[in-house]
């Protein structure tokens, strides 16, 4: 169906999947809320979602009374739900055995709560509409970094429908919602290793491939492999080749990169460019980085900044290639 | 009164043309606004807008009017650039006003950059001349086709060769048998993959048809990658069972087809695929048989960008290629891709 472009213009279609999606997550909560009421005082709430693992994240503080309570189960069969906790807000140690999971929810084995005490509440459900979070949030990052001296890139979230999330109790938080970048690091790469080291890589390469010539070729080979022995890095063309790919492990890369503003860092990993044909890159031309941030009804946009302190890398590559000198 | 140091007005300083660009205005919800003004320039359109309903926007003249928004204190705009001039700077005006009465008032600037490849020289005879003694190789080449990127954007090349060009380029390594039997290793699984998430059917098939036949950087081509690219994420996003088992596929496949040959090689397509002045040559890896016969080379070069922009392919004619013997000889070889001052 083609849709008019004031409806695309405003996102009427990603706004149904949402306004669908916020209802019954509210039906949810409020059901909650109902049946807690019957025997509890419910003094605090918070709704937050998990977007990473699309979860539906609610909490509630709520206080037994100080009589004694005469029914044995509370049922909340409002859903299926993925995990929930109860645990006194003084020890917060979780009471495992009064919480049993049903077809359809969840029970409170009352018989194990203490009487006039606070209690914590935490459910959570799967979000089933996977294009909630994508239709709740536009979501964009620099595609390149502008200029040779710094390597900088921009992020940016925003919700595209706030007024779904106006709910009584006020916030909905969404946390962790993922951004990834991908930070060049080939031209960096390409610039530091030495053209005598490119050389020894082709004749290493051809050497141990199967399809390299006839005998006159193979002498050659083997004669510009002995001539290239007497030079640098040679016997050490593997550990280079190892030290390199070092640099591109998630726990060394991620010392080359800082993010700033309303961002942080979460991981990174090996950049998948969309025109190479082997989509497991043994040498990225980009690192892909993923920063997070948070969103709510009182924070409506955040920006973040991905600086890639390319002179440490480049300070790194020099010592792969300098050992020894 | 609403002053300056209460409106937070973000865009970004810098996008790669053709991608898009955030916008937005946070200001105190308490306060309430009559009117806003955006003023943008022709290269830049809007594609959404938000936290707004029908009836009160309007867009006339590049100007969008907003009188009022849904939920007081933000205002959202998804804005996206057209291809221009290879570096320019573009102002967005925000005006806002209050009881009738201007009070913000600023402008944002944003510059817009792409890469700019121009061709300094086309031979139209190239001789290769092949010196081989004892004990080395040494290729000199009479003239070679000289391209640059004066842009600020990172060109990504391909050289198709036409139909009537009597030389055709091809692979020659260790590394294309690796590629053949990864993507049919890779397709086989993705049969199984898609039974359990016949959902995302239609995206896997279009990832082992990019990768059995890599495309030519033309419209249709470009905008089907990038919505299988965008696609693919998306689904990782949305479904992590998905992604590690898409993941575990791609990785056990690549296991049980690397050698250490293809280790070495990948390096070495690497190191001649990127040139120094953002130009990315997707064809390092292929080579052309030259020989003693004059033989003609069509070709086309094919660019895009980091945010899957077509331009125009570049026809470089006929070039006539003569050796004094018969050769592999490296694509890239055939190219300089020299520096040139982008300031």
């Amino acid at each position: 169906m083609k849709m008019d472009p004031i409806s695309s213009l405003l996102s009427y279609a990603g706004k149904e999947v949402v306004a669908k999606t916020v209802k019954e997550m509210l039906r949810k909560s409020k059901n909650i809320d109902k049946t807690l009421r019957e025997e509890f005082k419910i003094l605090g709430r918070e709704m937050r979602i998990e977007c990473p693992q699309s979860i539906q994240h609610y909490s509630i503080t709520f206080k037994t009374k100080k009589s004694r309570v005469f029914s044995k189960k509370q049922k909340f069969n409002f859903g299926k739900v993925r995990r929930v906790s109860l645990q006194p807000i003084i020890s917060l140690q979780p009471i495992t055995d009064a919480i049993s999971y049903t077809e359809n929810g969840f029970e409170i084995n009352l018989k194990r709560l203490e009487q006039d005490t606070l209690y914590l509440l935490e459910i959570e459900y799967f979000i089933e509409d996977r294009r909630f979070i994508d239709a709740l949030i536009n979501k964009n990052v620099s595609r390149e970094s502008f200029g040779d001296e710094q390597y900088e890139y921009w992020m940016v979230a925003q919700f595209k429908h706030l007024n779904v999330l106006k709910q009584e109790f006020g916030v909905i938080e969404l946390k962790d919602i993922d951004f990834g970048v991908d930070v060049s690091v080939y031209n960096d790469i390409k610039m530091k290793v030495p053209s005598i080291f490119t050389k020894q890589l082709e004749v290493a390469a051809k050497l141990l491939s199967k399809h390299h010539g006839g005998r006159d070729e193979q002498f050659r080979l083997y004669w510009q492999l002995q001539h290239l022995q007497r030079a640098k890095y040679s016997g050490e063309v593997f550990q280079i080749l190892e030290q390199l790919q070092d640099l591109f492990l998630p726990l060394t890369f991620k010392r080359f990169v800082d993010v700033q503003k309303d961002f942080h860092f979460y991981d990174c990993e090996r950049g998948q460019d969309f025109y190479e044909t082997l989509p497991f890159p043994t040498w990225p031309k980009t690192m892909k980085v993923i920063s997070r941030t948070d969103l709510n009804f009182n924070r409506p946009a955040a920006d973040g900044l991905l600086i890639f302190k390319r002179k440490d890398l480049i300070k790194n590559l020099e010592r792969i290639f300098n050992k020894g000198d | 009164m609403v002053g300056d140091n209460m409106i937070n007005v973000y865009l970004p300083n810098n996008s790669l043309q053709g991608s898009e660009i955030p916008f937005y205005l946070i200001w105190q919800g308490s306060e309430n606004i009559d009117l806003m003004i955006i003023e943008y320039p022709d290269d830049i359109e809007i594609k959404e807008i938000y936290n707004v309903s029908e009836g009160n926007f309007r867009i006339e003249n590049s100007i969008l009017y907003i009188s009022k928004v849904d939920v007081n204190g933000y205002l959202g705009i998804k804005f996206v650039s057209k291809l221009t001039k290879p570096l320019v700077k573009k102002n967005i005006q925000v005006k806002i006003y209050k009881n009738n009465q201007l009070i913000y008032n600023e402008v944002k600037s944003i510059r817009l950059f792409r890469p700019e490849v121009e061709l300094y020289n086309i031979p139209q005879h190239i001789s290769i001349n092949v010196l081989e003694s004892k004990n080395t190789i040494k290729i000199n080449i009479s003239d070679k086709i000289k391209v640059a990127n004066s842009g600020e954007g990172t060109a990504v090349l391909t050289l198709k060769c036409l139909e009537e060009s009597q030389i055709k380029k091809y692979d020659p390594m260790g590394i294309d048998e690796f590629r053949k039997k990864f993507w049919n290793d890779v397709e086989k699984k993705i049969y199984n993959l898609k039974e359990t998430y016949p959902e995302y059917a239609s995206l896997l098939f279009a990832f082992v048809d990019f990768g059995k036949n890599p495309p030519v950087f033309e419209k249709s081509a470009l905008a089907k990658i990038k919505e299988v690219f965008e696609g693919l994420i998306g689904a990782f996003e949305e479904n992590e069972a998905f992604f590690e088992e898409f993941a575990r596929i791609i990785l056990t496949s690549y296991l049980k087809n690397i050698s250490i040959v293809t280790e070495l090689e990948s390096f070495l397509i690497y190191l001649k695929s990127v040139y120094e002045n953002k130009i990315i040559f997707i064809d390092a890896v292929n080579v052309i048989k030259v020989s003693t016969t004059p033989m003609k080379l069509r070709t086309k070069l094919y660019i895009t960008d980091f945010a899957y922009n077509e331009y125009k392919p570049i026809d470089l004619g006929d070039i006539t290629l003569i050796s004094n013997k018969e050769f592999e000889l490296p694509l890239y070889a055939l190219f300089d891709f020299g520096i040139i001052n982008r300031g």
